[in-house]
């Protein structure tokens, strides 16, 4: 599987799987281009754990009582992350 | 200049509390070049300078990825802004036995780069850390490039270089021997 990768040049070329979030010199000007990075899974993993947590602790704090509190806040803090990761 | 010496000797800066901070030293003691891990970042990011003023910019060595097994490190030479290379590191093996691959700035592997034997391994993650740890690093064929020997200190990471083949771009052994000392380092 290739991604394409742009240079400041405006040289297009083709990255492989394993060059994703790395750097690549450009076969054009030879200089160093950042190749985006692709969905990592241990981040994906690390939202989805985070997300689950906070909707047990706040499940646990509020006694089973209020899931619409914890889901709430668990989405709250999921949608949190996702932005964290497209910053970054 | 940093690269084109044959020993040096890399120094873990003491009293440091967030990421951590290397001097290079030449074989007289002078210092070559420094080098800071920066602290908060998710994906590892080292950087190396001339000196502590930070003020120019040998290398830069940043994982591809925030988190992973065979994690891989691209070197870049920040002053010509090109990539040099890269080391990746070899997830199951080094689980009992650091082992590295190191690669040219096509990926292409150039070298390895190895813990000394995998009974001082596994004496070192089992029963003590104290042993200091010794990589060779060596080509395809078996010939040895450079030897990084960790120094017995239970306090202050030394780690000294020596390189016995130019073979391999200078660069490259310097930012593997860089990123070993932060990666490897922080198990001590």
């Amino acid at each position: 599987m290739s991604e394409p990768a742009y240079c400041d040049c405006g040289k297009m070329f083709e990255t492989t799987r394993a060059q994703a979030g790395g750097i690549v010199n450009c076969p054009g000007c030879g200089q160093a281009v950042d190749i985006p990075g692709l969905t990592d899974p241990a981040w994906r993993a690390m939202q989805f754990g985070a997300l689950v947590a906070v909707f047990a602790v706040t499940a646990l704090v509020t006694g089973y009582s209020d899931v619409p509190t914890g889901a709430a806040c668990g989405l709250a803090v999921g949608v949190l992350m996702w932005l964290m990761s497209r910053a970054l | 200049m940093a690269f084109d010496l044959r020993e040096y000797t890399i120094r873990r800066k003491v009293l440091k509390i967030f990421g951590a901070s290397f001097h290079v030293y030449d074989a007289s003691g002078q210092v070559v070049a420094f080098s800071s891990q920066k602290a908060f970042k998710l994906r590892e990011d080292i950087r190396v300078f001339t000196d502590d003023t930070r003020s120019t910019e040998l290398m830069n060595v940043r994982a591809r990825q925030i988190v992973d097994f065979s994690a891989a490190y691209d070197m870049v030479d920040s002053t010509e802004n090109t990539k040099i290379g890269a080391a990746r590191r070899k997830g199951w093996s080094s689980m009992i036995r650091d082992s590295w691959e190191v690669l040219d700035a096509n990926d292409q592997p150039i070298a390895s780069l190895q813990e000394d034997s995998t009974a001082m391994a596994l004496l070192r993650r089992f029963l003590v850390n104290l042993i200091p740890q010794t990589f060779h690093m060596r080509d395809p064929d078996g010939r040895e490039l450079a030897v990084m020997r960790v120094h017995f200190n239970p306090f202050i990471y030394r780690m000294t270089v020596s390189v016995s083949d130019t073979s391999v771009d200078p660069r490259v052994v310097f930012g593997a021997a860089v990123l070993l000392a932060a990666i490897e380092g922080r198990q001590q």
